[in-house]
């Protein structure tokens, strides 16, 4: 039974993912994350996390990517 | 019959993402055959050089900044997609791409390669770090890639020169083929209900301006599909499935010892530049010394003769002395970088530099500007967003720099006792630290001030991508260190050349021959400017002696100890060390023609004073505007006013 969508600022470390959709998100940012391989159907893990949550690191494609919390609580995804 | 002709040769583009090694390939192919310049109207780094295919064909080399994706509405995306469609002036569409492609990161490095065959521009894609590759297990069938790609795959090592050959055959070979756009848009299946939609929009020149948000995802995800049934064919992945983040990357991240490190690295840091740049230093100012005198000796006396010697020896030697700081500072900032530990720098500084109105990425320019802020504005080229980047290039001055050491130092010795508190914490060296924390306050408050005031059409994104730790290659940080400092001493025999020449020409003329008692500095026009503005200046304390020394001192601040001891003739009796002219100030301070408050407002100006003129070339040269560069100087002359207006004022109520 498919588990409810979270945001992907949510995730706890060590956890995974798959990137569901990435919702009202500004045109430039989407750009960035489409291009770095955010798009449905993506599996992402969640390695590290900063000061007070942010940024958050995670793995993705055979790379890292850190971004901020408040823009991972753009991108939809499903625990996994 | 080869072609020797830059203009008329063929052109080859390098495109790849950052980080895939492309630059290294670049530097590999082109030797020192390669010139750095900006492109047309922005301040992106252009690199261009030659490359010798063979005894019959030189071709012209581009390295295209580095992108993810050529879709984008990021700057260098921009620069690079109008380059690939000949739409930049002064270049031409180039005539065979070279994508360098990270291959044990194949599925997200073949989304730029799927825009790149959209273009229709013959294409080559170099597969590289396959040594990285195969350490991690993962096998690149590279002839199926090719046939499923319709372009040519050569398997190289760019860092060790592996498969470069192959490479270069290839180039020979593609050179002359017509366009193909066989596999144009193949990405985009038929039966797709938009299909014609999408046929439309898709050209990466296009899609930044025309698509919508859901046509953006559904693109890159219909790319991304496209990729997957290739990458699911070609790559084998052998070993532990996951690459489990070492345990060196998650110490220096961890939130109790990442940023004690960091503290610690950079500590070391600026020891080791303290320590290896004060011989080169010396070494450089005695040579400037030396010659300066040389030539006053040898040459016949005259005015020509002065404005070698002493005004532009001094001048531009005076700057050059610089080099070997800012050398071994761009040596660690290299270092820094290639490992891959700056990334890891600025993830765990972002949330603190943002309640400031900063980005983590500022952090090794702010760092740097301790040194000198010449490096430190050149290295915000790392920073995305213009207007973070502007508002790090607006406050880096600010971050007292080593050429404000000389003068904290006289003034602190000849006014703060040297006292200390239990033994331990002197009173001049809490002096000093102050004067530091005065200017990070200053930093922080402009840095603020700016980020309110912009309605942010852009927004600021921090994602970025945290490249694997890996030992620094020298080759490439010494190359890096090269050009860096080549470009500084550009910059200072044109600019400071200009300046020095203007300064020595105000503070030796006119020359008083009537010999009425008033002394060379007073009478020149420098002198006369200091008494100019000793109205404007007596509120901070400031007589005219000390306003010819700021004046002086305005292309480089270091000279003010000379103008101070110029003007106080503190070198008529031959000593020309610091110590003479602290004795100096001392005298006057008994006398009560040099209190204490005069000092210390004195120090604060120039805790903010823009005194600089190699940082206002860099800034013009980065910022691309004479606006900003002027705003620049426009408010730190203001503060700096206004911070020794108060500290003077407030100081002689004190004491």
């Amino acid at each position: 039974m498919a588990q409810a969508t979270s945001q992907l600022s949510a995730i706890k470390t060590g956890q995974r993912a798959v990137v569901s959709a990435i919702k009202s998100c500004p045109k430039d940012l989407l750009h960035k994350f489409v291009s770095m391989g955010l798009v449905a159907g993506t599996e992402v893990e969640v390695t590290q996390r900063g000061f007070f949550g942010s940024p958050i690191n995670i793995q993705l494609l055979g790379s890292v990517l850190s971004l901020r919390s408040a823009e991972a609580a753009h991108i939809q995804v499903q625990p996994l | 019959m080869n072609n020797q002709d830059p203009q008329t040769q063929r052109h080859v583009a390098l495109v790849g993402n950052p980080n895939c090694g492309k630059t290294t390939l670049f530097n590999s192919l082109t030797g020192s055959n390669y010139k750095v310049a900006n492109y047309p109207g922005v301040t992106v780094e252009k690199r261009q050089g030659t490359l010798n295919v063979n005894n019959d064909l030189t071709l012209q080399l581009i390295d295209l900044p580095g992108t993810y994706a050529l879709s984008g509405l990021t700057l260098d995306e921009r620069v690079a997609t109008q380059y690939l469609q000949g739409e930049i002036s002064g270049s031409r569409k180039p005539d065979l791409v070279v994508a360098v492609v990270d291959a044990s990161n194949l599925e997200r490095n073949l989304f730029i390669v799927s825009e790149l065959i959209d273009t229709g521009i013959p294409l080559i894609v170099a597969l590289n770090m396959i040594d990285v590759a195969e350490e991690r297990g993962i096998k690149i069938y590279s002839d199926l890639l090719a046939r499923l790609l319709d372009a040519p795959v050569v398997p190289i090592v760019a860092r060790s020169k592996r498969g470069i050959q192959d490479l270069l055959n290839l180039i020979a070979k593609e050179i002359d083929k017509p366009t193909n756009s066989r596999r144009a848009l193949a990405w985009i299946p038929d039966s797709h209900q938009r299909a014609a939609h999408l046929r439309e929009i898709a050209i990466p020149s296009k899609i930044a301006s025309l698509a919508q948000e859901d046509d953006i995802t559904t693109i890159a995800t219909l790319r991304y599909a496209w990729i997957r049934q290739i990458t699911s064919r070609v790559i084998v992945n052998s070993a532990r499935e996951k690459k489990r983040a070492s345990s060196i990357d998650a110490l220096l991240t961890s939130k109790v010892w990442g940023l004690p490190l960091l503290a610690l690295i950079f500590a070391l840091v600026f020891q080791s530049i303290f320590l290896w740049a004060s011989v080169p230093m010396d070494l450089i100012g005695a040579a400037v010394d030396n010659l300066s005198g040389w030539l006053t000796k040898t040459l016949p006396p005259g005015a020509l003769t002065e404005l070698i010697a002493e005004g532009i020896v001094p001048g531009v030697g005076n700057v050059l002395v610089f080099v070997p700081q800012i050398a071994i500072l761009f040596f660690f900032i290299g270092l820094l970088e290639d490992s891959g530990y700056l990334s890891r720098a600025a993830f765990l500084l972002d949330n603190f530099m943002r309640k400031v109105g900063l980005q983590g990425r500022a952090f090794i320019p702010l760092l740097s500007s301790f040194a000198c802020a010449v490096p430190g504005i050149l290295s915000t080229r790392t920073i995305p967003t213009r207007w973070d980047r502007l508002t790090t290039i607006m406050i880096a001055p600010l971050m007292s720099c080593s050429a404000r050491l000389p003068v904290y130092t006289v003034l602190i010795a000849a006014v703060v006792p040297a006292t200390s508190f239990a033994g331990m914490i002197s009173l001049q060296g809490a002096t000093l630290f102050l004067m530091y924390i005065l200017g990070i306050i200053g930093a922080c408050a402009v840095a603020f001030i700016m980020s309110r005031s912009t309605k942010r059409k852009e927004s600021c994104f921090f994602v970025m991508e945290m490249p694997p730790l890996r030992i620094p290659v020298l080759r490439v940080v010494l190359r890096g260190v090269y050009d860096s400092v080549l470009s500084f001493i550009k910059n200072a025999t044109t600019v400071i050349l200009a300046c020095s020449v203007i300064i020595w020409f105000l503070a030796s003329y006119p020359k008083n021959d009537l010999n009425d008692g008033v002394d060379a500095a007073r009478y020149s026009y420098a002198g006369r400017l200091g008494a100019l503005i000793e109205p404007a200046i007596k509120p901070l304390g400031f007589n005219w002696e000390i306003g010819f020394a700021i004046i002086a001192s305005f292309p480089a601040r270091e000279v003010f100890v000379t103008g101070l001891s110029t003007v106080l003739n503190a070198q008529d009796d031959g000593d020309e060390s610091n110590s003479n002219l602290i004795n100096r100030l001392r005298e006057k301070r008994e006398q009560g023609t040099f209190p204490g408050a005069t000092a210390a407002a004195l120090m604060v100006f120039y805790v903010f004073a823009c005194q600089c003129m190699s940082t206002l070339a860099v800034c013009r040269r980065e910022t691309g505007s004479w606006l900003w560069t002027a705003g620049m100087f426009t408010y730190m002359t203001a503060l700096a006013y206004f911070a020794a207006l108060v500290t003077y004022q407030v100081g002689i109520q004190l004491f």
